[in-house]
């Protein structure tokens, strides 16, 4: 399935409502809509009511989502000015709030740019060992999402010894090269709690409340580096950042969150059972 | 002075989920309009107030400009209540009109497991870092109120059209002595993150915010707080970036980022306060 298919909305009479059915590849294990693919589709309904590009969007999220059931998205247009739109698109299913972002959309022309993340020094995804915690499903993303680590531990290495808090791994939507979307970089960049484990050296991952994500340029790749950066845990609370590559090294985005750290079952089955054998 | 605590607390009204707030004139920048950082900063402490729990996160999205003057309004929605997270929302107002809206989660749990992954730039305690020029001075504005240092970076007037590595560093004290920190403080500097998109390009910009997001760590006493920025892009008009608020005995505060437009600092004193500022 395409990038934009699994992110086509549907119009309605009203031209700031719009429905959207989930694909059962954005669905967790765990049968709930993926967080970030919630704020994909925010952010495709928000672009095509405002006709601007994305620039930052924060996703506050209320309630988990079962299933592919539709869902309705309610954008509300707050402020137009002559380069930039701030907006707001309310998810809903059955008249349940699941997810609110808050976006500025648009761009300015100005003489200077750049880019001063780093892009780590990894090997090509195709050099890196499958990151093997998803068992592979039509049911869910691990049907969908090709997953290559390539910086920190697999999780049979994980041994109670913290790391330095730098994850990174290649994501894979699809095969082939093809542009790169708003929704697909949401969806990865809802990935980042899985460096928690490498941080901590224990099977441990994070259920997002929030999902930033800040658009760089968009360039066509096959595989997307999501590099990781463990800022602290906290009270319970993990608070991550990461920088999203394309091959040919462009920044495409950059996305933060925070999250409830909880012990990660299915790392620690793999664990069990790797011990057991 | 007026103590950080007393800048930023809200005033309670006879609605448990409303607050009032006068900002104090130290708190407005010098085109003359209320820091964004600092209104979300008492959002953020009245969301605490209404919730019972401390913050872990809140992104404000800033909608208008506030000018001086008049009363601002906070009113606090609660979302979703859970047995250790509160998901909760604050519209932040002037007459009527929405300056800020602020999204929130508040909580705390315990856990064994933690830690700090971040690393504290090795650079010279404030004392022996100069003065960062760029607020003037005796307008009773935020310069008024806010010591600012250059711990790493250049001065604004010796920006030369060479960029540095993306790295910027200052020391900032908001009154004299050491205090409790609280998210309003936390905000209200973190809020001077988009001076280093001047730094990394070497030309002379200011970027006005179009979000602020903090992540909360370990509140700890501290007389100056570092705010060691990271520029992550400046792309289609507007900077990325990050920042890490550290305590002078090496906590991690808090974290902030936010996306800010570019703008060249001479049009915006040209310009001064927005006309369409409420």
């Amino acid at each position: 399935m395409s990038n934009t298919e699994l992110f086509r909305l549907d119009p309605t009479d009203e031209p700031t409502r719009f429905t959207w059915e989930p694909s059962p590849y954005l669905l967790t294990p765990g049968s709930t809509l993926q967080g970030g693919a919630v704020l994909g589709a925010a952010a495709a309904a928000l672009s095509t009511v405002t006709g601007r590009p994305l620039l930052w969007a924060t996703a506050q999220y209320l309630s988990y989502a079962v299933g592919t059931e539709r869902c309705t998205l309610d954008v509300t247009v707050e402020v137009a000015g002559h380069n930039t739109t701030q907006a707001r698109c309310v998810v809903t299913r059955d008249g349940h709030e699941i997810v609110t972002t808050h976006a500025a959309l648009g761009g300015r022309t100005v003489e200077h740019s750049g880019v001063w993340a780093v892009m780590p020094g990894v090997p090509s995804p195709d050099a890196c060992p499958s990151y093997g915690v998803f068992v592979p499903s039509d049911d869910d993303f691990s049907g969908l999402i090709d997953i290559r680590l390539a910086r920190g531990r697999t999780p049979l290495e994980l041994d109670g010894t913290p790391g330095d808090g730098w994850w990174a791994a290649w994501f894979r939507v699809g095969s082939g090269m093809h542009p790169m979307g708003v929704g697909e970089l949401a969806v990865i960049s809802d990935f980042a709690p899985m460096a928690i484990s490498e941080a901590l050296g224990l099977a441990y991952t994070g259920n997002s409340l929030d999902n930033t994500i800040r658009m760089g340029h968009t360039v066509p790749t096959e595989w997307v580096l999501l590099s990781v950066h463990v800022n602290h845990i906290v009270n319970g609370f993990g608070h991550v950042n990461a920088d999203l590559w394309a091959q040919d090294r462009t920044l495409l985005a950059q996305g933060s969150q925070s999250a409830v750290v909880r012990e990660n079952t299915l790392l620690r089955r793999l664990m069990v059972h790797d011990a057991a054998d | 002075m007026m103590p950080p605590t007393e800048l930023f607390a809200p005033t309670a009204t006879d609605r448990p989920d409303r607050f009032t707030w006068v900002p104090s004139p130290l708190l407005y920048i010098p085109a003359g309009t209320l820091q964004g950082g600092a209104a979300l900063g008492v959002a953020a402490a009245a969301m605490e107030h209404v919730t019972g729990r401390p913050l872990v996160w809140a992104t404000g999205q800033y909608l208008s400009f506030a000018a001086r003057g008049g009363e601002i309004t906070f009113d606090v929605t609660v979302e979703v209540a859970g047995y250790n997270t509160t998901q909760a929302r604050c519209i932040v107002a002037k007459d009527g009109n929405e300056i800020l809206t602020v999204h929130g989660a508040f909580g705390s749990r315990e856990m064994q497991v933690g830690g700090v992954w971040a690393l504290m730039p090795d650079v010279p305690q404030p004392e022996n870092c100069p003065e960062y020029d760029f607020f003037p001075r005796g307008n009773g504005d935020l310069a008024d109120l806010t010591d600012v240092r250059l711990a790493r970076g250049r001065q604004f007037a010796d920006l030369d059209g060479t960029r540095t590595d993306g790295n910027f560093v200052l020391w900032l004290r908001v009154g004299e002595g050491v205090h409790d920190t609280s998210v309003a403080e936390l905000t209200f500097i973190g809020d001077f993150m988009p001076l280093g998109f001047a730094n990394v390009l070497g030309q002379p910009y200011t970027g006005r915010s179009v979000d602020n997001t903090v992540r909360a760590c370990t509140l700890a006493p501290t007389e100056w707080v570092m705010l060691s920025v990271h520029v992550n892009q400046i792309v289609h008009g507007h900077g990325h970036g990050h920042a890490n608020l550290w305590a002078q005995d090496g906590t991690l505060l808090g974290q902030v980022s936010q996306t800010a437009g570019m703008h060249l600092r001479r049009h915006v004193l040209e310009r001064g306060t927005p006309r369409n500022a409420i």
